[in-house]
């Protein structure tokens, strides 16, 4: 079913205001419109977006996840400099039919001079009680951001979360240095779901089960971040070293295997060919003809990791094992 | 005697899927269906094509069926696997890679239900189909035909050593659709039939409400809430009801609803399962004999009706032409393979008292119809009015009581009523209701209803299937109404389509100053 088309309800903006300000805005709006916008709310979602081209291309895929998951986002934009104070803007959301509505509130903040400093301070009143906060750093992490005081779990995406280092080598230090203060869900991992579960489809089968124990090699081709993150992944469960583990820069990912067992041996792939959206998993076996499964990637990738993501903040111990085996492997 | 059936051997694990696969861990695997023979009786049939093997698609394009999964038609239409194959394919608009794959595994045995050759050909194909596709001696038969054949079949896949596995570590299970019976005693004798194949823990009796997220959130809402379990009893409850509506008519199905009413179509299973989930105790553990076995106790304790008595509880009426959606329909005298002069009720409404601790002194009232406004099932608990109204009478008008809705159909969700003040300088209350609807808080769409107790029939789940010993206990309660309507004790009352049934339904309520909920 398509998610339903939003519908702004009504709008605010105000330049130099105050978060009391704010907070009037949002009970105003819900009372002005045109039928009373109750609140249903899963979630306070917060992002620290950076600027104001990052704030609207998130505004964007959090649009379509908001009749899903209503909730009440607030986008920070901070823009270094003399002074101290906000300007802000908030919307208010309609999604829905004749017999089912939800409403959501979108904030944006924008923050100038010393109050960046300070974001903790000014989010605190906007947060809904009894209800999670992320915090969601869509480029790169700040550890020691304030933010991440506030947040029950802090979404990042290894693809803009990881530091690069002399050698231009990706590495997760600043992943694994969230994970050590607060749960940590990751984009691009749930993004590799697809991957990971036709392998764990393919090894499922009894056919092929005998062999998980003796994978003898093993390649990842994608981008830096999720790469690391898919070879951290398969060293943490199959037991693989740098030597037996070969990873290659690509556009789409993919995974080979090599397992042996006795005199038996087979390969198993995992693969996005191209631009299509679909994920293949092949199993061959030295003794049998080659099968080939297929399943179908999500369309709108971007809305669709937020959804799982704000769908399912549990802690996640296997992509903390992945991150220190990809800290691993990177030396 | 016994309360449920003979119970069978415990259910087999495989050898190779002990080893753990440590890929699998923190993923969100989707259960799989094990290597299995589905046999379907009725292959050529409305049922498979309508029901069945889209629902089989769509858990192959889930990969819930793996390469050793395949289905065996059997039929008296001549075919053969090419044409099942075509058949089969056709069955999904737009199929996938997957389905296409699968369905090219398909098999098909034409031949008569009461010809051994049928079964011995079955037999052969079954053992084909194991050494080459590995489905490994199990099988899940499923009944996608006539009532009046299952006890036959049954019996003749026990005769020719197909209701036994073949080798340890397989299983068989039947899956059977309702109607089970037509009445308490033949629904004894069926269950009696099956029981001389099958042991009962290898029955599937499929309703398909109960693969309904909703009607399964019945149990998440009591039993994983501390809130909502101390007011669920005659302390707060007022009086329960249950509305199964549908806008159509019988369509072209005419000559098979002669043969039942909305009595034995709706209220002897949907409806009794929804009661029993409304009315049962918490089970110890939630899982198919805890729940089934509160179930039955539930049913238990509502009162058998009398005959003679049913006058002052039980409605039955039947829809003339009318007008529904903004479009003119005939009655039901006129609908194409129904007697002019029919007597079939295509609506009931009814009283029903339970005999116990929790209940006792909280009726639940039942309506259900064919040509009613809109397509709804909803289960209502009303709670007592407030014991003293402070608020000036004037201000409180629009206060009602408290309601908790189960919306089972359309829009799966719970809404509760409850008081509050409208915004305003009187201090003027009324009733609003605050709404919750599982696509606004989670994003996977519900599985179809199917897809859900199919796989659990594969994977040997019986959680949301019906226990023999549930059926006996709602054929008690439904037979001494089909009693009354066939002694004719009772009028039938006429309503026009589009209406909420006929006018004595209201008068059924009204009695003890009660009303039915305005859908």
């Amino acid at each position: 079913m398509p998610a339903p088309v939003p519908v702004v309800l009504g709008e605010w903006v105000g330049q130099s205001v105050t978060v009391d300000d704010v907070i009037n805005a949002l009970s105003s709006l819900r009372y002005r419109a045109e039928r009373t916008a109750t609140r249903t709310a899963v979630v306070n979602l917060m992002v620290a977006a950076g600027d104001h081209e990052s704030a609207e291309r998130t505004a964007s895929a959090l649009r379509r996840l908001g009749a899903h998951h209503p909730r009440r986002t607030t986008l920070i934009v901070t823009e270094p400099g003399p002074g101290r104070s906000l300007d802000a803007s908030v919307t208010l959301y309609e999604a829905g039919n004749e017999t089912r509505r939800v409403w959501w509130e979108e904030v944006t903040l924008t923050v100038h001079g010393a109050m960046a400093e300070h974001l903790d301070s000014l989010m605190a009143p906007l947060t809904l009680p009894d209800l999670l906060t992320v915090v969601w750093f869509p480029t790169t992490p700040a550890p020691h951001d304030a933010l991440v005081g506030l947040a029950d779990t802090v979404l990042v995406d290894a693809r803009f979360a990881g530091a690069v280092d002399d050698g231009q080598r990706w590495t997760p230090g600043p992943l694994l240095e969230l994970a050590s203060a607060v749960p940590v869900i990751d984009l691009s991992w749930k993004r590799l779901s697809p991957w990971r579960r036709m392998l764990a489809h393919l090894f499922d089968d009894p056919a092929s089960r005998p062999f998980v124990s003796g994978v003898s090699r093993a390649e990842v081709f994608a981008r830096p971040g999720p790469r690391h993150l898919l070879a951290g992944w398969l060293c943490d469960r199959l037991g693989l070293t740098p030597t037996t583990l070969i990873q290659h820069d690509a556009v789409h990912a993919s995974i080979r295997l090599v397992a042996s067992v006795g005199d038996r041996s087979g390969r198993w792939s995992v693969d996005r060919p191209s631009d299509e959206g679909v994920v293949y998993g092949r199993t061959e076996l030295d003794d049998r003809p080659a099968w080939v499964e297929s399943e179908a990637l999500p369309e709108h990738g971007l809305t669709r990791s937020l959804a799982e993501a704000v769908g399912d903040l549990s802690h996640d111990p296997i992509y903390e094992a992945a991150l220190r085996c990809a800290a691993e492997l990177t030396g | 005697m016994t309360t449920t059936g003979p119970v069978g051997p415990p259910e087999p694990t495989s050898g190779v899927l002990q080893i753990p696969n440590p890929l699998a861990e923190g993923i969100s695997m989707a259960r799989k269906a094990p290597p299995l023979a589905m046999v379907i009786f009725g292959a050529s049939g409305d049922l498979t094509a309508r029901k069945l093997l889209p629902a089989l698609a769509a858990l192959a394009d889930r990969h819930a069926l793996g390469r050793s999964f395949t289905v065996v038609g059997v039929a008296r239409t001549p075919m053969d696997d090419v044409e099942f194959r075509k058949l089969a394919a056709r069955a999904v608009e737009d199929p996938s890679p997957e389905w296409e794959s699968m369905v090219r595994r398909f098999r098909y045995v034409a031949g008569d239900y009461d010809h051994p050759d049928t079964f011995a050909a079955l037999s052969k194909v079954l053992s084909e189909v194991d050494q080459s596709l590995g489905t490994a001696g199990n099988r899940l038969y499923y009944m996608a035909t006539i009532p009046a054949t299952f006890a036959d079949v049954a019996g003749a896949l026990s005769r020719h050593g197909l209701a036994t596995p073949v080798r340890d570590g397989a299983f068989c299970r039947l899956v059977v659709e309702k109607p089970f019976g037509r009445d308490q005693q033949s629904a004894q004798a069926l269950d009696d039939g099956l029981h001389e194949a099958f042991y009962e823990d290898q029955i599937y009796r499929i309703d398909h409400y109960l693969g309904k997220e909703t009607v399964q959130n019945v149990l998440a809402l009591r039993f994983a809430n501390a809130i909502f379990e101390p007011v669920w009893n005659r302390r707060y409850v007022d009086h329960i009801q249950v509305t199964v509506s549908e806008e159509l008519g019988v369509e072209h199905r005419g000559g098979f609803y002669e043969t039942a009413g909305a009595l034995r179509d709706i209220v002897q299973n949907h409806v009794m399962q929804l009661i029993g989930l409304t009315l049962m105790e918490p089970p110890g553990r939630i899982n198919a004999e805890g729940i089934r076995d509160e179930k039955v106790k539930a049913l238990k304790a509502i009162a058998t009706p009398r005959v003679r008595e049913v006058a002052g509880e039980v409605v039955r009426g039947q829809y003339d032409a009318g007008w529904v959606s903004g479009s003119p329909v005939v009655g039901y005298r006129e609908e194409e393979g129904v007697d002019p002069i029919s007597h079939t009720e295509t609506y009931v409404s009814l009283r029903l008292d339970v005999d116990n601790w929790r209940w006792a002194g909280v009726p639940v009232f039942v309506r259900t119809g064919k040509r009613l406004p809109k397509r709804l099932t909803e289960v209502a608990l009303v709670f007592h009015r407030v014991p003293h109204l402070s608020f000036p009478e004037e201000l409180a008008a629009r206060l009602m009581p408290n309601v908790m809705v189960l919306r089972i159909q359309p829009d799966e969700g719970i809404t509760l009523s409850f008081g509050a003040k409208v915004p305003g300088q009187e201090f003027r209350v009324a009733s609003v209701s605050m709404d919750f609807t599982y696509g606004a808080s989670f994003v996977e769409e519900s599985p179809d209803a199917y897809e859900r107790l199919l796989l659990d029939a594969m994977v040997g789940d019986p959680t949301l299937f019906i226990r023999s010993d549930e059926v006996r206990e709602s054929w008690r309660i439904v037979d001494p109404l089909l009693e009354a309507f066939g002694e004719d004790h009772l009028p039938l009352a006429r309503y026009a389509a589009g209406s909420w049934g006929p006018v004595e339904s209201d008068l059924l309520l009204e009695r003890s100053g009660r009303h039915w909920r305005k859908l």
